[in-house]
């Protein structure tokens, strides 16, 4: 933190508050995006609608399977994967910042580029952990394995923190989508498809090699494996929690450094063209 | 005509990420080879794989749709071709289907997937199911240009295109027959070329096919309807834009 | 490297080479100039001249190649931090702001993203945009604007730190001309206030009203810099001579005078170009004897000087 500005006569500080301020203001910015993208109609019959069928659809995979509890694990699954995959949605957003010039802006203003994109992008995570929550109280009760509401606390506390862990993936692709722009389908889909394989959505986490280590470095893992647990009856698993929370902070870490740093260098060195 | 459709072909092959969706839906087959895996059902393959071709084969679809309207609008293509008489509607049509049909390509590569992962995925009728997967790759075009046509409507085309992928999986019955599905929704799923062909194709996979000819010819019939219907809505929607009815502008 | 005296823009031996292998090429070459506190300089040169490589140099958002440059002192390589703080930037078009947001909202989007805190923020952007009219409609959403009002917004946010060192890269392209005179009014109530302007433009009526200095760059090199009369003095480029009512059995008198160059003529209009005053008392006298009083003179201006030292390759014809 600096109190040093060269500004002509103004010398301003810079304060914990101007970053909260960056921070309300790219939510909102965001938000009116969000806005624009949806009316409630669309966001309705058209997005909660078609996630609701992609939960339906990989569960049918069980009745195909001719199984109860295939049925079941994949429906809980992919009903809570949605607030990864929802948040996976800063991928493509993020280049936006490119497209409409704004990015250059960014970068000359010295602000924290993390900051401002995390919190442009924040109604992804908002959006993922809704809808995770509403496909987790629907599709389970349409496929006949109803989610009780005495678990709710618990759910949605795992569904915000792997939608976090997943939003901090995400914000890490996002600097090497404003790379390659035409990177981003193939960044959040290849995203969707290692949680897919490996977090324990489709089948269980492997228990050991490469696919287990794999697992463990990645958004959801711990989480839904937490969140399995209280659905069995189990209670919080409050060390799949934690675990969940770390690779949130990782990922976090990650992102931080390649926003901040990696963007800024990439631009300076002209191998990004902004402006 | 050569120029033409090189021309076509050049502004479809300067935008790589129309084929992001064929390069990332085949993967889905190792989702479900191995969950099959994990379920110990190796039985299943050939239907996975005609269900990731299918998810495949319609994403596609849907995704050339909206980026070809989204490109052009943003690059304001599309006023500049409502200059053209009739010329520009031809250009979306060719661009759809030409590109709609490199969908086939999918089919060969879950397959091989399946093969790789030591999975028996290879159909018992080679050469019906080739055929019938042409026909839905002709089907999913005319969807295509009806989503275009849509997309120069409402210009939300992103939001369009995103909502028409897993529904339609459902009512297609890309994992389970759709009978499986609602009674109310049964009468949609008998006019959807979808739903009839993929039934086809996944009994032409498994080499038990009865009344092959009068399916082949309903399925046809399907698909044609299909594409007038997209073409038609294209006309349609073009020819309001010319009168001034249709906002080209974001 | 450190700053020159009381300049507040000081480049040296600057160079930008974009690799590729394809090919590579020399954006900068070896360009050295110095920009005064509180004087605007204009760079003039054709599209790829590498104006813009050198605004996105000294804002921080490219690297030189060799060479450097310090604003306030500060190093655009080793002190970006400190750069930033001290240089507003505007870009020209309609591209760089978030169109759903309103003026107020974006204005104060940036003052935080400057570092301002929220109550010096909303301050600075209450007196920005009082400041630069837009007070009436700051509350509408930017994508309603008109290019002229939205570049406005541009200049309020790059005034947001009240940046010392204001760089301006086309800000008046596309403006109707009315906009862009009140774009300049703007410019040079800034430059009252002692703000130092960089200003690359194709506008070569706007470089000779505001700048109080030009560059001319060309091909990453800089052609030319110095004050518009000093560079048109030195190009001794000719000044031109229009008569209406003239009568084309009179071409050969005319043609007949030394240091006069006839660049057309015809029975209602002369157009000619003189070499010296000797010439311009010798024509205007000529004319004068002969009954022909509306005569007008025009001092070569910066186009003619721009046309004159920059190679037209666009349009060359083979």
């Amino acid at each position: 933190m600096w109190d040093n500005h060269g500004g002509r006569g103004s010398r301003v500080s810079w304060r914990g508050s101007a970053t909260l301020c960056a921070a309300g203001y790219g939510v909102l910015t965001g938000w009116r995006d969000y806005r624009a993208m949806f009316t409630w109609q669309s966001w309705l019959f058209g997005w909660l609608a078609r996630l609701l069928c992609q939960v339906l659809f990989f569960s049918s995979l069980g009745v195909l399977l001719g199984s109860e509890s295939a049925r079941a694990y994949l429906a809980v699954g992919h009903a809570a994967a949605l607030a990864a995959l929802g948040a996976f949605g800063v991928v493509s957003s993020t280049v936006g910042e490119r497209r409409s010039g704004t990015l250059a802006f960014l970068l000359v203003s010295d602000s924290n580029v993390y900051v401002a994109l995390a919190a442009r992008g924040a109604y992804w995570l908002v959006d993922g952990v809704v809808t995770a929550a509403i496909a987790l109280a629907l599709v389970p009760l349409a496929v006949g394995v109803p989610v009780s509401g005495a678990y709710a606390g618990p759910i949605l506390l795992l569904l915000a923190t792997m939608g976090l862990a997943a939003y901090q993936l995400g914000l890490a692709l996002a600097t090497l989508s404003l790379r390659w722009p035409e990177a981003r389908t193939y960044l959040s889909a290849g995203a969707t498809i290692a949680l897919l394989l490996f977090a324990g959505v489709n089948r269980p986490v492997a228990d050991s090699g490469l696919p287990a280590a794999v697992a463990h470095v990645l958004p959801v893992t711990h989480g839904l494996s937490a969140l399995r647990g209280v659905l069995s009856g189990d209670g919080l698993h409050w060390g799949g929690l934690l675990a969940e929370a770390c690779v949130a902070l990782g990922w976090g870490a990650v992102a931080y450094l390649s926003l901040n740093r990696s963007l800024r260098h990439a631009a300076r060195r002209g191998s990004l063209a902004v402006g | 005509m050569t120029t033409y459709l090189s021309t076509q072909w050049r502004l479809v092959a300067s935008q790589p990420g129309l084929f992001a969706t064929l390069a990332i839906m085949p993967l889905y087959s190792l989702v479900f080879y191995t969950t099959l895996r994990a379920q110990d059902r190796p039985d299943l393959a050939p239907i996975v794989a005609l269900t990731t071709f299918g998810m495949s084969m319609w994403a596609h679809g849907m995704f050339v749709a909206s980026n070809i309207v989204e490109n052009d609008r943003r690059e304001g293509v599309i006023q500049q071709g409502l200059l053209t008489p009739a010329a520009y509607q031809w250009s979306m049509v060719i661009r759809i289907i030409g590109t709609t049909a490199l969908s086939l390509v999918a089919l060969a590569e879950v397959v091989v997937i399946g093969v790789l992962l030591g999975f028996s995925t290879v159909p018992e009728s080679v050469t019906l199911c080739v055929l019938v997967a042409m026909l839905l790759v002709l089907g999913t075009a005319g969807a295509a240009l009806l989503v275009s046509a849509l997309g120069v409507r409402v210009q939300a085309i992103r939001s369009l295109q995103n909502a028409l992928t897993y529904p339609f999986y459902l009512l297609g019955g890309l994992i389970l027959p759709a009978d499986w599905l609602p009674e109310p929704v049964h009468w949609l799923t008998r006019i959807f070329f979808l739903s009839h062909g993929f039934r086809l194709l996944q009994d032409a996979a498994a080499g038990h096919v009865t009344d092959v000819t009068s399916r082949l010819a309903v399925l046809l019939l399907l698909v044609l309807a299909q594409l007038l219907v997209g073409a038609c809505a294209l006309a349609v929607v073009l020819r309001a834009a010319r009168a001034g009815r249709v906002p080209l502008y974001g | 490297m450190t700053g020159t005296g009381g300049s507040m823009l000081a480049v040296r031996g600057l160079s930008r080479r974009f690799e590729s292998r394809k090919a590579p090429r020399l954006a900068l070459d070896d360009v050295t100039f110095d920009v005064a506190r509180g004087e605007v300089l204009g760079l003039l040169g054709p599209n790829g001249a590498g104006k813009t490589t050198l605004v996105r140099i000294i804002t921080t958002l490219l690297l030189p190649t060799s060479g450097g440059a310090t604003v306030a002192g500060h190093d655009v390589v080793r002190d970006a931090r400190a750069v930033r703080r001290t240089v507003g930037l505007l870009l020209g078009g309609e591209r760089g702001l978030y169109s759903r947001l309103t003026a107020r909202q974006n204005l104060r989007y940036w003052a935080a993203l400057h570092g301002l805190d929220t109550r010096t923020g909303r301050r600075r952007v209450t007196e920005l945009l009082e400041e630069l009219g837009l007070s009436d409609r700051a509350d509408e959403q930017v994508r309603t604007y008109s290019r002229g009002m939205l570049q406005r917004v541009h200049l309020a946010r790059a005034l947001l730190s009240r940046a010392e060192l204001l760089i301006m890269d086309e800000p008046t392209n596309g403006m109707d001309p009315h906009a862009a005179a009140a774009f300049d009014d703007l410019v040079r109530r800034q430059r009252a206030e002692g703000t130092t302007v960089l200003l690359a433009t194709h506008d070569m009526r706007q470089a000779q009203s505001l700048c109080d200095r030009v560059a001319l760059i060309d091909g990453g090199r800089l052609r030319a810099i110095g004050a518009p009369d000093t560079l048109l003095t030195d190009a001794q480029l000719l000044r031109t001579v229009t008569a209406r009512g003239f009568r084309a059995e009179l071409t050969p008198a005319v043609r007949a005078i030394g240091g006069v160059l006839v660049q057309s003529d015809d029975d209602s209009e002369l157009v000619a170009r003189v070499t010296d005053g000797a010439a311009l008392g010798a024509l205007l006298n000529a004319l004068v004897t002969v009954g022909i009083n509306e005569i007008s003179v025009t001092p070569p201006s910066l186009t003619e000087l721009y046309r004159a030292r920059i190679s037209d390759r666009d349009f060359q014809l083979r």
